[in-house]
């Protein structure tokens, strides 16, 4: 036992094993360090990646603001007003006779009737088949102001009209409404075209 | 008496450790240094990163504050954009009846004025049914020949007549009326 004990102390004592000892002890350290650094290093890098698609994303929204406060930033509560007037977010019987009336005191026919197109409509869709009356001049008056002389937007899909009669034309007319959704994409664009479009409509209503 | 030959003997064991030990120590510094040099690499790289991502910080700071200081701006964009295309949607599929009306009578003036016309059926798909009204039999050839003429068949993309007997021409009291069916070419540009 005592001749055991004697060899393992003379071992350590040997410089080669204390000097391979410390440097496979520091090189075990080494890969250790370098490890865990790689993987904090990894963490960090990812975290940056994560921010960097956010400043993108942050980027994008603030030119849709800058470029958008240029060409809107006068009127915007105005040409809202207007788009929710054309397109309002709820339906409502109200909003369709008034625009019935509308039409008609604007055109200058009568509508003798109307009635609900249900095989037409869908959710966003109030199809209305209405008969109206009037001279021919009056009829292509309707003809020509229809989109947006009721108030609102309203489009007809297929229309037929007889010359030599104008008694009890009968129109197929498209009432829209849709709830704003907040799905717009960041990089969407008003362009100038769209200022005028709205500004020529609104002379319309 | 027999002698036996003790095949792990402790002398030979701590030679071979000591040997085995230096073949690991030679091989052990250069991994060593390479380890240092790694981590000095990486301690750069977090540097690099650090300084990025405090920048970063910095940027996404500024560029938050000021989306929500607009905040309500950008959602009366998002309310404009969104309203403005579903009008957009839904005009495009409106017939636009008028401007072919107009467009029509425009073509039958140039091309057949003798031609009146009686009724205008028309539909989204820019098809359109019309029935003309012709005086006599020399209208109807007339019609016949202008309806074969560039002039006229540039407006159109397919013009038709279902039907068509003259003999209904008996005399020359009678009126004849002609339907054609017709889809006119896109009228780009145009909006009521």
């Amino acid at each position: 036992m005592d001749k055991n004990l004697k060899k393992y102390t003379s071992l350590f004592k040997n410089s080669t094993i204390i000097s391979s000892s410390i440097t496979l002890f520091l090189l075990l350290s080494a890969v250790v360090a370098a490890v865990l650094l790689g993987m904090r290093l990894y963490n960090n890098y990812t975290d940056l990646s994560i921010k960097t698609e956010e400043i993108d994303k942050a980027k994008t929204s603030v030119s849709l603001i800058q470029n958008n406060k240029n060409l809107l930033s006068q009127s915007i509560d105005d040409y809202n007003v207007i788009l929710e007037k054309l397109v309002p977010n709820n339906e409502s019987y109200f909003l369709v006779i008034s625009a019935l009336e509308n039409l008609a005191s604007r055109t200058g026919v009568r509508i003798l009737s109307y009635s609900i197109d249900l095989s037409s409509s869908t959710e966003e869709k109030l199809t209305l088949q209405i008969e109206v009356e009037g001279d021919l001049s009056l009829i292509e008056r309707f003809m020509q102001q229809y989109h947006f002389a009721g108030g609102r937007l309203i489009t007809n899909e297929s229309f037929s009209i007889n010359l030599e009669n104008q008694e009890n034309i009968t129109f197929s007319l498209n009432f829209f409404h849709k709830e704003f959704q907040d799905n717009v994409e960041a990089a969407s664009l008003a362009n100038p075209n769209d200022i005028s479009e709205i500004q020529d409509i609104a002379t319309k209503l | 008496m027999k002698k036996h030959i003790n095949l792990f003997t402790n002398e030979s064991n701590g030679e071979q450790l000591v040997k085995i030990l230096k073949q690991l120590k030679s091989v052990a510094m250069p991994l060593f240094f390479i380890c240092i040099l790694l981590i000095l690499l990486e301690l750069v790289g977090f540097l690099y990163v650090n300084n990025r991502s405090a920048e970063y910080d910095k940027t996404l700071k500024t560029l938050s504050q000021f989306i929500e200081i607009n905040s309500n701006f950008d959602s009366k964009i998002k309310f404009f954009i969104y309203k403005k295309k579903l009008i957009d949607d839904y005009l495009a599929q409106d017939a636009q009846g008028y401007v072919y009306y107009e467009k029509m009578k425009t073509v039958l003036a140039e091309n057949m004025p003798y031609a009146t016309l009686v009724e205008f059926q028309f539909d989204n798909t820019k098809t359109a049914e019309i029935i003309l009204k012709l005086k006599n039999y020399e209208d109807l050839i007339s019609f016949l020949n202008a309806l074969e003429t560039p002039e006229f068949l540039k407006n159109f993309t397919f013009v038709t007549i279902p039907s068509l007997d003259p003999t209904e021409f008996s005399s020359n009291e009678t009126e004849l009326n002609v339907t054609i069916q017709t889809q006119f070419e896109q009228d780009n540009g145009q909006k009521s």
